[in-house]
């Protein structure tokens, strides 16, 4: 492994008091797929909203290791997290429904958008040399998840499925050094659950993006994941391979308790 | 004969060829809609009723402002109820440089174009604190104070309609809303400022800007993330909105030849017809503007009159008046579209469209096989 692309350090955040992280640590190696895992309400979509910086009113530090320096994320506003190699997808889907599924591809691809409204006004003809480039870039990505064959469609009406995998796709026109997944196969069949697996692994290898996951399928998350860390009410749990974490006492009380209850 | 079938045939085929010039062109759709309409414009102008052709540029003028008002509410799920009031800042505007200062037609435009952009984006501060009914209301306050300043000034003729002698270009020509020839040059203002509406739209909600503004108003967070500033684009799609409310303005004043009354109309019914077009007409569709303006204004003006006519014929309805029931009208057809084309009346004509085409796909396939 690589060293690290992204520290977190005694990440803290409460909502009204209540402790929905609490001082967690951890690193994301290059070219790791790292697994966040937790029951229900445990924290760990707070986590991804710390490093995001939709949350900004955190305790502790997000830092991002890049090549020269060191950046801390809290000064970065939310809309520019992309422009420094982080993107991500949502729990709950986050699509253009009445658009089309190019379109919605072509949205992830913003930051590259050097031209502004005047230019659009005008059509400046470096406009449309800018736009070929783009939708070829979404074709391949699109061709890649292996839906190319539904660009033109509607987002609206898809089956879940494919709705995951056209955020991904999203995802991916940012050309990410680091994808935040946040229960990618959440509402995913098996045999929808597998492609998936499969199209995770191989943007981790040809894309060589280290990935941070949110995943309550534990299969998904030990055939896919170098490292998993487990966390509960907020706090760190166990980390390790995936076998040692399922084996972990503290962890399999967590989720035990969890279903008690 | 065989001379004559090649004639033909080369005919069609440049009929074919124009048809896919202007297929693949968007913007000279727009252009030759705005024609057509020019032209309807004119016949009415030369025709037994030229009083009516006051309505037709009325619906020209009213679709030019949807156009701005279908970004805001359709594109980027934003509202506004102070479009009439911005309208009439902009006819006032025009009638204050014009008649007080003296400035030129195209000088004073520009000028009420830029300050119409600068108190977009004053307004556009609001949707960045607050949203629907809320932004409503606030806007409707902004409309409410914008009033009161007409009633209360003697330079906006304390919100009464003021009229200009007649407009003057390039220091020459100067076109009078009394003589008829003018009418028709004015008319083909209104229909140049509306094909320039059209493909200025189109060329934003076809653009980056397009596709942002609708991440904005649908994905919300994966706008943030996508490295979309929200804030920017709410403060445009603002600012894009007012200057087209202040562009129909312009052309309000240009054909009308008056700034047009507070109370009458620069009034919140005004603003309301205006989203009941967008409405009615088909939230993002551009063309839909066009017939929801058509359909909002001109059913009630063209086809209300006429039949209120008739009905006095009769002799016990002889003082019926259905004055008011174009409200009702407008009311019911914004309830009927919502329940029943959620897409607005444009979808009726593209299922058409659809039906027509699906038969004479088929027409073609049955001759091959008699062939």
């Amino acid at each position: 492994m690589s060293e690290n692309v992204l520290s977190v350090k005694d990440l803290s955040m409460s909502f009204g008091g209540l402790k929905a992280v609490d001082s967690l640590s951890f690193h994301i190696k290059g070219k790791e797929i790292l697994g966040l895992i937790g029951p229900n309400g445990a924290g760990k979509t707070t986590v991804f909203n710390c490093i995001t910086q939709f949350y900004k009113n955190y305790e502790g530090i997000v830092i991002l290791q890049g090549a020269n320096k060191d950046k801390d994320l809290r000064e970065v506003p939310v809309h520019k997290i992309i422009d420094y190699g982080i993107a991500r997808t949502f729990q709950n889907l986050e699509l253009i429904p009445d658009t089309s599924v190019m379109d919605n591809v072509l949205i992830g691809a913003h930051k590259d958008v050097k031209s502004n409204i005047i230019h659009h006004i005008l059509q400046f003809p470096s406009l449309k040399r800018n736009e070929k480039r783009l939708k070829e870039k979404a074709e391949r990505i699109l061709a890649f998840l292996g839906i190319d064959h539904l660009k033109d469609a509607y987002v609206h009406g898809q089956p879940y499925g494919i709705m995951k995998l056209i955020e991904i796709g999203r995802a991916l026109m940012g050309d990410p050094s680091l994808l935040i997944l946040d229960e990618p196969a959440a509402g995913l069949n098996e045999k929808e659950t597998k492609h998936l697996e499969g199209i995770v692994k191989k943007i981790n290898e040809e894309y060589e993006t280290a990935i941070l996951l949110i995943e309550h399928n534990m299969g998904f998350v030990m055939d896919l994941c170098n490292t998993v860390i487990a966390i509960n009410f907020g706090r760190f749990l166990a980390q390790g391979t995936p076998k040692e974490v399922q084996n972990n006492k503290a962890v399999q009380e967590a989720y035990l308790g969890e279903a008690e209850s | 004969m065989q001379t004559l079938q090649r004639i033909l045939r080369v005919l069609a085929q440049a009929i074919r060829k124009i048809i896919k010039y202007i297929k693949d062109r968007p913007q000279m759709q727009y252009i030759l809609l705005g024609t057509v309409m020019f032209f309807i414009g004119r016949s009415i102008l030369l025709g037994d009723t030229p009083s009516n052709a006051d309505y037709f540029a009325q619906i020209l003028i009213y679709t030019i402002v949807a156009l701005g008002l279908n970004l805001l509410l359709g594109f980027s799920g934003l509202v506004s109820l102070a479009t009439a009031a911005f309208m009439g800042i902009s006819t006032y505007g025009m009638h204050i440089l014009m008649e007080n200062y003296e400035v030129n037609y195209f000088l004073a435009a520009l000028i009420v174009l830029i300050f119409a952009g600068g108190l977009g984006l004053l307004v556009g501060v609001l949707s960045l604190k607050m949203q629907g009914i809320y932004l409503a209301i606030a806007t409707l306050f902004v409309a409410h104070v914008i009033g009161e300043l007409f009633r209360s000034f003697e330079a906006f003729n304390y919100g009464e309609s003021a009229r200009i002698s007649e407009i003057t270009f390039f220091g020459e020509t100067s076109l009078s809303g009394y003589a008829q020839d003018d009418r028709i040059y004015l008319m083909g203002i209104v229909a140049i400022g509306l094909i320039l509406a059209f493909v200025v739209i189109h060329n934003i909600v076809k653009s980056p800007s397009g596709r942002a503004f609708m991440a904005i108003s649908r994905s919300y967070h994966a706008a943030l993330a996508m490295g979309i500033s929200v804030r920017r684009y709410r403060l445009l799609a603002f600012m894009i909105a007012t200057i087209f409310a202040a562009f129909g303005g312009i052309l309000y004043l240009t054909y009308m030849q008056s700034t047009g009354s507070v109370d009458r109309n620069w009034n919140l019914e005004l603003s309301l017809i205006l989203l009941a077009i967008v409405v009615v007409g088909g939230m993002k569709s551009l063309p839909g503007m066009l017939l929801g303006a058509a359909i909002i204004i001109g059913i009630p003006e063209f086809f209300f009159t006429p039949f209120e006519e008739f009905l006095q014929g009769f002799g016990p309805l002889e003082n019926i008046s259905l004055r008011g029931f174009d409200d009702i009208f407008t009311g019911l057809l914004i309830i009927l579209t919502i329940l029943f084309y959620p897409y607005g009346a444009i979808r009726i004509i593209s299922r058409l469209k659809h039906t027509v085409q699906s038969k004479f796909q088929n027409k073609p396939s049955k001759g091959g096989d008699a062939a």
